[in-house]
């Protein structure tokens, strides 16, 4: 399996605080990797280490297979939107593009022409930047990072503050450059609903900690119906359903078990566990909506 | 590094501020032009257009790097490398490109440079004004010894270096164009030379030695030492004390810049 960028327990720690805290992530080419996780969870953080911005406490990670300290080279192959799109609001969009270029040792006015046709800014090239509405700066920004015609995107929170036109316009960008460009893009989110409908690959991050790692297929099964059941050993209860021919169950909190497969024959679970002496002390059938299933593994109220 | 250089001066081309603050230094110039121009004519009688005369008229070298030496440029001069040099971090641009380098100290050191260069500009465009002004409207202008002149222009050039290195030192460990300004700004207006006033009488009293002035040592009081009269070996003091503060203030400005996290 090819990873392009791959993070063996990156820590950053603030004094005693871990903003980020041994997360380990594989992503591959190709794919749109959707770091998921509420406000504070440690997504900027891990992404201004990628971007080479903030230096790791602890761990590594590498790039193209190269370690990061030898990646400098390479680095102009990583286009860079963190938070809010650093933008010269006082200048045009066309000079704020070419500032970008002539920091990477470019001069084609002719691509970053290309470019702002590809984000949809064509025709606003002589418009300052502080007339811009919020998702043309966050297209701009966008524009911006691939000025280096790189081959991994990191886009933190590129869809924050927009309103519902101007995401469906940045999903839709963003979506077109991993086919028409096959860029290679990590994209983090607060919003599970809305990676859901472009990413690939999925982390979760909470309080620094990356808590799971899942494909998009994973997650529609996960947000799929299935029985929950809440025994009085999980461990016994796991080996029964193992007996049973069980394979698709996931334990949650050590106390809870998920099954994914047979969701008509919970009756039978029952007395399954109930002849090798486990007691079932709840089981429901459920059926959750994304945000439900995020809010569920991050263990806390809506952000 | 020619790249970010590059870079640096096309932004500071497109930027207003550079524009402005070129316009006002010329507007400076022409200021301190008129008021030159008023002792001279002496009105009022008060006698102080004598200082800038010699025999045959006027003294080239003394009007002119008296202009230099005013702190109303100087002000302009803080100005502009705060701003400038604050722009990206400001904007938070720098996230754009910073990463692009392993070793930040060299953009840090390409933004100074690039900095300089705009000194350099608005400093030229300035000193050219009241030149002009003065070669035109002035009746008797004594160029007087071009050799001595251009040496004290060196030195006055290698303290507007040391000034704006000190500046971008301040800009770069406050990350702000306010923590930049306020302590660049009370060099500049010899507020601080009180300071260093207080600290002569103390090193005075302390060690007994009236010779012994800390204040030689403080950029403006060094600037201020820099005039063709002064000995060659208080133009050597002064040269190497500006020099001290640029490698100081600006390998510091580099290592604080490599070590730190971009915000």
């Amino acid at each position: 399996m090819e990873y392009i960028l791959e993070t063996d327990n990156l820590t950053k720690k603030y004094g005693n605080i871990n903003a980020v805290d041994h997360v380990s992530i594989h992503v591959q080419r190709g794919e749109i990797y959707g770091l998921i996780g509420r406000n504070g969870a440690g997504k900027t953080t891990f992404f201004k280490m990628l971007a080479g911005l903030s230096k790791p406490t602890a761990g590594q990670f590498t790039i193209f297979g190269e370690p990061a300290s030898n990646t400098v080279k390479l680095r102009d192959r990583v286009g860079v939107l963190i938070e809010s799109p650093g933008l010269f609001n006082s200048m045009t969009t066309f000079s704020n593009m070419k500032i970008q270029a002539l920091s990477l040792g470019m001069n084609d006015d002719g691509y970053l022409h290309e470019l702002l046709n590809d984000v949809g800014l064509s025709g606003k090239e002589n418009v300052k930047v502080k007339k811009l509405s919020m998702g043309m700066r966050q297209r701009l920004g966008i524009a911006l990072s691939l000025v280096g015609r790189p081959d991994i995107l990191l886009l933190d929170e590129p869809i924050n503050g927009l309103d519902p036109q101007g995401i469906v316009e940045i999903r839709e960008l963003i979506g077109r450059l991993s086919k028409e460009r096959n860029i290679t893009i990590l994209i983090s989110s607060h919003i599970l609903e809305e990676l859901s409908k472009i990413a690939t690959r999925y982390g979760i991050i909470h309080n620094g900690q990356l808590i799971d790692e899942f494909t998009h297929q994973e997650l529609l099964k996960r947000c799929s119906e299935r029985i929950e059941i809440r025994p009085s050993d999980p461990t016994k209860a796991c080996t029964v359903l193992e007996q049973m021919g069980i394979t698709e169950y996931k334990v949650v909190d050590q106390s809870i078990i998920q099954v994914f497969e047979r969701l008509t024959e919970s009756g039978e679970i029952v007395l399954e566990l109930a002849k090798n002496n486990i007691k079932t002390l709840s089981i429901a059938v459920k059926n959750e909506a994304l945000e439900d299933y995020f809010l569920s593994i991050t263990g806390g109220a809506k952000t | 590094m020619r790249n970010l250089i590059k870079m640096n001066l096309f932004r500071m081309r497109k930027a207003v501020s550079t524009w402005v603050l070129a316009i006002v230094a010329v507007a400076i110039a022409i200021l301190d032009f008129g008021i030159m121009k008023i002792y001279v004519d002496d009105p009022f009688n008060w006698g102080l257009g004598e200082i800038i005369q010699m025999e045959g008229g006027m003294d080239m070298m003394k009007t002119i790097t008296g202009f230099l030496r005013g702190t109303d440029l100087l002000i302009i001069l803080a100005i502009f490398v705060v701003i400038f040099t604050n722009a990206e971090q400001k904007c938070g641009f720098d996230k754009n490109i910073i990463g692009i380098t392993k070793n930040k100290w060299k953009q840090t050191l390409c933004r100074w440079l690039s900095a300089m260069i705009g000194v350099t500009a608005i400093m030229a465009v300035s000193y050219g004004t009241f030149t002009l002004l003065s070669v035109v409207f002035m009746n008797s202008f004594v160029l007087g010894d071009m050799l001595a002149y251009g040496k004290i222009m060196l030195i006055v050039y290698l303290f507007y270096a040391a000034f704006s290195a000190v500046f971008f030192f301040f800009t770069t460990v406050f990350r702000s164009s306010a923590g930049g300004l306020v302590p660049s700004l009370l060099i500049t207006t010899g507020v601080l030379s009180l300071i260093s006033k207080l600290l002569d009488l103390g090193a005075n009293k302390l060690f007994n030695n009236p010779k012994l002035l800390p204040s030689d040592f403080f950029l403006e009081g060094a600037f201020s030492a820099v005039s063709n009269e002064a000995s060659n070996g208080t133009l050597i003091r002064v040269v190497v004390t500006a020099a001290v503060y640029i490698v100081v203030a600006l390998g510091l400005s580099m290592f604080i810049q490599q070590k730190r996290d971009v915000r």
